[in-house]
């Protein structure tokens, strides 16, 4: 192969593991110049890892490094640092956006590259007594901004931009630094709306035509199409397939994204009838939870169901039990039993017997110093006055040692909690141990409506199948409405009568569990049925 | 490939130009302290003794310190004066017993880091060299060490309350 | 394309913003009658006290602009001042020359205290304010040891204006004669009987556009980053750190220059009280002229000096004439000056929720808005 048509980028047999796990197995790619490689895939994918070793991140290297060869213009690079990235030609568009709210587009763009005008002090004071050459400033920043193709104020504030916009400037940002050869951008037009995200294609095609090349992360199918040359799809840390862009369709590349063996149907959960009964009624539900966001989510509850809630990361599921229980800024209309619930306010909701067991059980869950006892018993202490020992009609209130003793070794034995007492630290306990307190702080609630929030994570096998019966018996045999959000599509098959799947902060579609993944795949990445053919 | 940096561009134009401007200061400063720092001169006409000699008061003189104003010295009078920098000229015109008047003229310096010197007049006219009759002047306090003033110190003992008084001005 | 903050004059929201200033304003004015001071005698202090505060209120800017609130370690550079004003008293270096020197001794300490500053303030990131007013608690001790003991003995001072009778340590208060106003009278023209001090003003206008340039540097365009946003700045490749103690040395150099001219206006040294009363003065005087934690310009100082010394003219005579005793202003000098420090942190606190929820609405509702168009 000559010189000339070595490809840009090339991957040879990556792979990566956490702690034993494998999270990347066998990658083999290659990029050419002014190519646009579309890359999809589930979470959990391996998409994230592999974007984080092309760009020499620190979490690559501060766990043992990763498998394979990454090749630029035919010979191997090993990046120490984002900075050897950069060095390199290699750029990168986050999802969350990283600009400076009170300066302008222009100064955000050339952010530290500054033109400057050299002063005298700067002998004495060092280099940084240079003045900043505004007009040069401004030049550069229009130049890429033009560069990008799209329509940019460079004097208007971040803060004060729509969303589009600022994705606009991140861009820019990496287009400006003159030795950028490649661009990675991660779920771009996720904030975008339509007509913004179709500037930003146009902006792409501009770039590829210049001889950049661009890696495209998205879940938006139509816009692969629309732009890609390639696309890899990738599916528990493999490339399961690499497609031509024009020959290929969306029904496909969702099929490939969610396809799992058929086998992995049979431990699917018997049906049984939906309750005609509305418990939960949620309507234009907006949420603001940052890389959550919600925008108008329509939903009903039945009584005594099992409800997951599915979807891609970032597309706004976690952010509904969020926004409800009043964790991040919300609006709409939300009733329980036909009664409006308060939004923005924890206790309202947990007043109305509505409890949640977070997906962040460090942040939010747990009270991290103190004991398992405390931790189980407290929210019903303080909420619905249990394990209490009232004197004088209730002005005096002592707690119940006894009975809270009980009730926490009651549920370390049920959910066979791996602990040296009820008394030790919720500290000390493994992530699957700790996520089990967090349940059992809510069925100490005896709530009316449980939401859970991705209650497998970060566990391991065994835990999580004892984690997801407790919540099917709790829900089948105590008849608690249970409405769960988890990104993992077989774990909602497995417990669930219904799953809706939210895509772009809305919900997209609700069919039986027993819907075949695929369906569900093409619910994730926007297009219902019918217009995926 | 990042550059090596070596110790020879330590000393690069900006390291010369720092040194530089730190020097200049030193000596502003140095210079600063000459020119600002003020002298006060106590003009004495007693007698005094230097070296198992004795040299006796004046009994009348008139003494102009650089040009100014002649001021008149009766035996046992002390003036100050206030002076700055180190150079000074001094003209005496003075009168002994037989009422002869003599004139002297004399350049003196004073050395830098007194603050307050004593010159002697009789000294000076008996023609002794200028650092028999230039003495540095030490407060009593200092002299007689720390007992002295028991009670004034304890008066004097600052007692830095929390915000100040809230009287004074700001 | 629609902006999310309409410009439109809102009456209800000017006055939100600047109700500190519009408190004051109204205060001053009811105690302007009843003080009885004249016109002219009025102006006349307000302009000596603008002479007087300005540079110390300037110094306050730049630690805001680089987002670490108010410098409540200003003390720091005002101990250093202070000690170089000690020196140039007790070798009698007299008039301008004696200040230039105070301030060139005033130099390195206050570039040490301020590093010592911002390395702490470094460590304490998001309670700056806090820690900083505790630094100035914790160098007062310092500070007074140095002065209170070491001078004298470990530090060669040998003046009876300066030392003690018992032959350490500084005295209480020490007067200036040497220095005293040698800054104003320089050059001074009278206006309507009242003095003007030409030199001083060049000095403040010269501080003045030192600031405005500082802005436009590299250094000043850091500075604004890491203010705005640590992470996004660091991602950028500026040297957070760095740049976060570079505006707090800077500060403290000018605090100690500014504490120079105070001093040479007074003409007396409170070797142990005016550092720290100046910190809290000065911090309040800013707070007065509407400048915020996060944000203040050269406007707010010289609004805020005006508006905080009147109100310290006048209270003690508008309490005296109205209750028959001055006492009443002098307290009251004080309760104000720490309400409105505590009054506008806790309108930022207020502010900052506030904006927060609101740019979250709009932001959901343009969000809505696209996923309809």
């Amino acid at each position: 192969m000559s010189e000339m048509t070595k490809p840009l980028l090339e991957m040879q047999n990556v792979s990566k593991e956490y702690n034993g796990n494998p999270v990347l197995k066998d990658v083999n790619f290659t990029l050419k110049q002014g190519e646009v490689l579309g890359l999809v895939g589930e979470n959990g994918a391996g998409k994230s890892t592999l974007m984080n070793i092309l760009f020499g991140m620190d979490v690559i290297h501060q766990t043992g490094g990763y498998g394979g060869k990454v090749l630029i213009d035919g010979k191997e690079v090993k990046f120490a640092s984002p900075l050897d990235a950069l060095k390199a030609g290699i750029g990168m568009v986050h999802q969350e956006f990283s600009l400076l709210p009170g300066f302008t587009a222009a100064e955000n763009i050339l952010l530290n590259r500054e033109p400057e005008n050299k002063s005298v002090l700067s002998l004495v004071f060092g280099p940084r007594a240079n003045t900043i050459d505004r007009k040069e400033l401004q030049k550069k920043a229009i130049d890429a901004i033009t560069k990008l193709g799209v329509s940019l104020d460079p004097d208007m504030l971040v803060q004060e931009m729509p969303v589009g916009h600022k994705q606009f400037t991140e861009i820019s940002r990496e287009i400006s630094k003159s030795s950028i050869r490649l661009l990675v951008l991660d779920e771009p037009t996720a904030v975008l709306s339509e007509k913004e995200a179709e500037m930003l294609l146009k902006a792409i095609k501009n770039l590829s035509a210049q001889g950049i090349s661009v890696i495209f992360i998205t879940h938006r199918l139509q816009e692969i199409i629309d732009v890609c040359n390639k696309v890899i799809v990738m599916r528990d840390g493999r490339i399961i397939k690499e497609l031509d862009a024009a020959n290929t369709s969306i029904t496909e590349m969702a099929r490939l994204m969610v396809g799992r063996d058929v086998n992995a149907q049979s431990a699917m959960i018997e049906e049984r009838p939906l309750s005609p009964e509305v418990v939960l009624s949620i309507k234009n539900l907006w949420v603001d939870m940052p890389g959550e966001v919600v925008k108008n989510v329509n939903l009903e509850v039945h009584k005594g169901e099992f409800l997951g809630i599915g979807g891609l990361a970032g597309q706004g599921k976690i952010g509904i039990p969020n926004g409800i229980m009043g964790l991040y800024p919300a609006g709409g209309s939300v009733e329980l039993y036909g009664k409006p619930i308060q939004l923005n306010n924890p206790r309202a909701c947990l007043d109305s017997s509505l409890a949640f067991v977070s997906e962040d059980r460090r942040g939010v869950g747990l009270l991290l110093d103190e004991s398992l006892e405390w931790n189980v018993a407290f929210p019903a202490m303080q909420i619905q006055n249990k394990f209490l020992k009232q004197y004088l009609g209730g002005l005096i209130k002592w707690r119940d040692q006894e009975a809270i003793k009980n009730v926490t070794d009651k549920y370390i034995e049920q959910l066979q909690i791996k602990c040296t007492s009820s008394k030790q630290k919720a500290k000390e306990l493994s992530g699957g141990n700790q996520q089990k307190i967090c349940l059992a702080k809510s069925f100490a609630l005896q709530p009316k409506l449980l939401f859970v929030s991705e209650p497998t994570r970060g566990i391991d096998i065994g835990a999580k199948a004892l984690v997801l019966k407790a919540l099917r018996e709790y829900n089948r045999e105590l008849g608690v409405t249970i409405v769960m959000v988890s990104s993992e599509l077989e774990e909602l098959r497995q417990c669930c009568d219904r799953i809706a799947i939210v895509t772009d902060g809305a919900i997209s579609g609700i069919l039986p569990a027993s819907t075949p993944s695929e369906d569900f795949g093409i619910l994730m990445v926007g297009k219902t049925g019918k217009e995926a053919m | 490939m990042s550059e090596k940096k070596s110790i020879k561009d330590f000393f690069n134009l900006s390291f010369y130009v720092r040194l530089g401007v730190i020097v200049i200061v030193v000596l502003l400063a140095v210079f600063l302290y000459h020119f600002g720092k003020q002298h006060t001169v106590y003009v004495d006409n007693r007698t005094i003794e230097i070296d198992g000699e004795s040299y006796k008061a004046l009994d009348w003189a008139e003494v102009s310190i650089d040009g100014r104003d002649s001021q008149e010295y009766s035996p046992r009078t002390r003036r100050e004066e206030i002076v700055q920098r180190q150079k000074h000229t001094i003209h005496v015109i003075y009168e002994d017993e037989d009422f002869n008047q003599f004139e002297v003229e004399a350049e003196f310096s004073i050395p830098l880091n007194d603050t307050q010197v004593v010159l002697s007049l009789p000294a000076l006219v008996a023609g002794l060299s200028e650092d028999q009759y230039i003495t540095e002047f030490i407060p009593m306090a200092q002299q007689l060490g720390l007992n002295i003033g028991g009670g004034q110190a304890a008066a004097e003992e600052p007692v830095p309350s929390e915000f100040g008084n809230m009287m004074s001005d700001f | 394309m629609k902006k999310l903050n309409s410009k439109e004059f809102n009456v209800k929201e000017f006055a939100i913003n600047n109700v500190v200033p519009i408190i004051f304003i109204v205060l001053c004015i009811v105690c302007i009658p009843i003080a009885g001071y004249s016109g002219q005698y009025l102006v006349s202090q307000i302009v000596t006290r603008i002479m007087r505060n300005s540079f110390l209120v300037l110094s306050l800017l730049i630690p805001i602009m680089a987002g670490m609130g108010l410098n409540f370690g200003m003390t720091l550079g005002a101990m250093a001042g202070q000690i170089g004003i000690i020196f140039i008293t007790a070798w009698n270096v007299v008039g301008i020359p004696g200040l230039l020197l105070a301030a060139i001794i005033a130099t390195p300490i206050a570039v040490l205290l301020g590093w010592f500053c911002g390395k702490m303030l470094n460590m304490a990131r998001g309670r700056e304010m806090i820690t900083s007013y505790m630094i100035s608690f914790f160098m007062n001790g310092v500070y007074q040891l140095i002065v209170l003991y070491g001078m004298g003995p470990v530090i060669p001072i040998h003046s009876d204006q300066v030392i003690l009778p018992r032959g350490y340590g500084v005295r209480n208060t020490i007067d200036l004669i040497n220095v005293r106003q040698s800054v104003d009278t320089y050059w001074q023209i009278s206006i309507g009987g009242v003095n003007i001090p030409i030199l001083t003003i060049i000095l403040i206008v010269l501080l003045c556009l030192v600031i405005v340039w500082f802005r436009r540097t590299k250094l000043g365009q850091d500075m604004r980053a890491v203010g705005q946003d640590m992470e996004v700045a660091r991602e950028a490749g500026i040297k957070v750190e760095r740049t976060r103690i570079l505006a707090i040395v800077i500060s403290t150099v000018f605090a100690a220059y500014g504490m120079i001219l105070y001093l040479s206006n007074m003409g007396t040294l409170n070797t142990y009280n005016s550092h720290s009363q100046i910190g809290m003065f000065s911090i309040a005087a800013l707070l007065v002229g509407g400048a915020s934690v996060s944000k203040a310009s050269i406007k707010n100082v010289f609004l805020g000096i005006i508006l905080f010394h009147l109100m310290f003219i006048l209270t003690p005579q508008a309490g005296k004439n109205l209750m028959g005793q001055a006492q009443i202003g002098e307290y009251f000098r004080v309760f104000v000056s720490y309400g409105v420090i505590t009054l506008a942190l806790v309108l930022y606190e207020i502010r900052t929720r506030r904006e927060k929820a609101e740019s979250a609405k709009q932001l959901a509702n343009l969000q809505k808005e696209g996923a309809k168009a």
